[in-house]
Order: structure tokens, then sequence, then C-alpha cells
């Protein structure tokens, strides 16, 4: 495994129909902060990213995984 | 009529964080060009220098007036959401945390060369720079340093929601 972080967050935003800027404030961050996360510029923290997973009911690791050398 | 209280509640906290960071960093980047302003009135002739005397007067007024509102704003806030500050983060905090790492670095750097500049070539350049012209020009640079990097680093940000 390698150190880069995929994620799916844009999958699951398409699932639930919304945009950047609506998980960014239901989550309480930025837009531009799931915008660096989803294009995989910014690293979240653990809060954020288990935030993230509970907002849309899943395990973390179904949003997040090291990608596969 | 709205109340201001009702203005406030309808603030989004990071987002407001991020504006904070990001108008801090357009002040800084105006001090810097203050500072080397500063710098320049040293080699000016006398009437550059009263014009750059004004330009940094400008330039100070403008810092005052794109700081002052939002700070004042943000201590409010910080006073009345204490729970809510110390819980958000966001990717330009982070830029800003990048921003101040480097800066230390390149400032440490940059000072290293001053020094050994100050032990060989720059006496014999007879420039008769007081030492506050040195002090101005290294807090120029790190202020530059502060403020590029975080407009380079803030500009990886897509600014199109999808």
């Amino acid at each position: 495994m390698s150190g880069k972080l995929n994620n799916r967050i844009r999958v699951f935003r398409a699932e639930h129909h919304m945009s950047q800027a609506d998980l960014a404030e239901k989550i309480g961050v930025t837009r531009k902060t799931i915008n660096t996360i989803e294009g995989g510029k910014f690293i979240p923290s653990t809060v954020i990213a288990l935030k993230i997973a509970q907002f849309f009911q899943v395990p973390v690791e179904e949003i997040f995984s090291l990608a596969a050398e | 009529m709205r109340l201001p209280s009702q203005n406030i509640k309808k603030i989004n906290l990071p987002e407001f964080q991020e504006q904070f960071l990001t108008r801090t960093a357009i002040g800084v980047f105006i001090v810097a060009l203050s500072y080397g302003l500063g710098i320049g009135q040293h080699f000016a002739d006398a009437a550059t220098t009263a014009y750059l005397s004004t330009a940094k007067t400008v330039l100070s007024v403008l810092v005052l007036l794109l700081l002052l509102p939002s700070f004042l704003r943000l201590l409010w806030l910080r006073y009345n959401h204490r729970a809510e500050f110390n819980s958000t983060e966001s990717y330009i905090a982070a830029v800003a945390k990048n921003a101040g790492m480097m800066t230390f670095s390149l400032t440490f750097v940059f000072l290293i060369a001053l020094e050994a500049a100050s032990q060989s070539y720059l006496p014999q350049l007879q420039l008769d720079m007081p030492p506050s012209l040195y002090l101005k020009a290294v807090l120029c640079f790190s202020l530059l340093v502060f403020s590029l990097t975080f407009f380079i680093e803030a500009r990886k940000a897509n600014s199109e929601d999808d």
C-alpha cells in the first residue's frame, strides 16, 4: 500500500444528490475543505473523516482507503 | 427590523474563519509592501521619499480597514461560539499553518545568508545601511514568503462547486 489516500466522497454525494457546499454545511466545514479532500489535495483529520462517514451512515473505510501500489 | 444577533446566528463559522485567514494573508502582503517602501525610502531622493511616505500611510489605512472589522467580529464570535471555534478545521487553516512553517524555514536561511554577506561583500559595497534597514529587509522577506506561499497554496482549491 502507498501513502495516497483515496476517497469516494463524490460518489456518496452523488447518491445523496448533494453539492460540496451542502455536505460542507452538514459536517461543519467549508466547501473548499470538501473540495480539496475530494481532489486528494488535503488529507482530512480523523475527526472530519469520521464526521463524513457518520453523515453518510457508513463505516469510514467505505469512504477512505489507502491506494494499492 | 433585523437585530444584530440574528445576523450573527446566520454566520457560517468555518467560512468566516477562512475569510479571516485570507484577509489576514492579504494584510500581511500589504505590510510587506509597506516595509519594502520603507527600504526604498532609504535609497530614494527627498521628493520620492515623500511619495513613498504617503504610499506607506495609505497602505497602513488599507490594512486597518481590511482587518479591523473582521478582527472585532472574530473576537465577538470567539467569545460567543468558543466550542465551535475550537473544533473547526479547514483546508485554508492548514494552508496558513504550512505557510507559517515555510516562512520560518526560509527566513532562517535568509538570516544565515545575510549574516554571511555582512561579513564578506556587504561592507565592501559601503551602502551605509543602518541596522533598522536590515531588520526591515528581513521582515519584508518573511511577510512576503508567508503571503505568497499562502496565496499559491490556497489557489489549489477549486473555486467551482459541482
